[in-house]
């Protein structure tokens, strides 16, 4: 496959040029803060490995202002992956019980309920 | 037919999109609950955070959880940056390296104080 010489011309803004494509590199984008949120996590669970003060260190600057304001714009663009991956799951999944495919609504609605599910459960363990 | 190492990608990719549609949102809630002041300060007290990863069970979870999420991270940044119109092979190349770097780099430093604790 050297030498294609089929070069597609992409212009560097072509996700302004429907609703749809906005949509799409939003959703992607939200990787950003699944990372940082992620990675943050990681560096506090490095400083509470170093003890108390680290720790201590870490959660003073996940509650400042900036930390909660950084804590609020990645749960909602968190919950934007969600509903946007809750929205594919029923073409990524095509499920079939006794020989009929299960709607599409059902799948989305089954991951709502397991969603909930664990939500419930995560804060109930973490107040336990 | 030839073989593809896509699967293999493809599998923890998806996990980690799963977990960060399933699983973050509730423990981004949770801390931001504490934050806000609406649950007790308590509930993230440094004896009671240490106690949950220094067990087995709590430390495997985290690791799991937050490996996945930022190789998914990784891997998404990786194609959106050439979604954007990064395409020329050279320049993939360093961003994909820069994106598994820092995965990996993450996944060490999580791994080492996991281990300490």
């Amino acid at each position: 496959m050297k030498g294609s010489p089929y070069h597609p011309v992409m212009p560097a803004n072509w996700w302004l040029s429907r609703p749809s494509y906005a949509r799409y590199l939003l959703r992607e984008l939200t990787c950003v803060f699944v990372g940082a949120y992620a990675g943050a996590w990681i560096l506090g669970l490095n400083a509470l490995a170093g003890g108390r003060a680290g720790w201590e260190g870490f959660l003073a600057m996940m509650m400042s202002g900036s930390g909660l304001l950084f804590q609020v714009v990645a749960l909602i663009s968190v919950l934007y992956h969600m509903v946007t991956w809750f929205e594919l799951a029923p073409r990524s999944m095509r499920l079939r019980v006794g020989g009929r495919s299960v709607s599409p609504m059902t799948v989305i609605v089954g991951h709502y309920i397991v969603w909930a599910a664990v939500t419930v459960a995560v804060l109930w363990l973490g107040v336990m | 037919m030839s073989m593809s190492n896509k699967p293999l990608v493809w599998l923890p990719f998806a996990a980690g999109g799963m977990l960060a549609a399933l699983v973050l949102p509730a423990c981004m809630l949770l801390v931001l609950l504490v934050g806000l002041g609406a649950l007790p300060p308590e509930t993230l007290a440094f004896e009671r955070v240490r106690a949950f990863a220094a067990n087995p069970l709590g430390g495997l979870g985290l690791f799991l959880v937050l490996t996945l999420l930022i190789w998914h991270a990784a891997h998404r940044f990786r194609m959106t940056v050439q979604d954007l119109g990064v395409r020329a092979t050279g320049a993939r190349r360093v961003v994909a390296w820069a994106c598994y770097l820092a995965a990996a780099l993450g996944t060490a430093v999580l791994l080492r104080a996991l281990i300490v604790l």
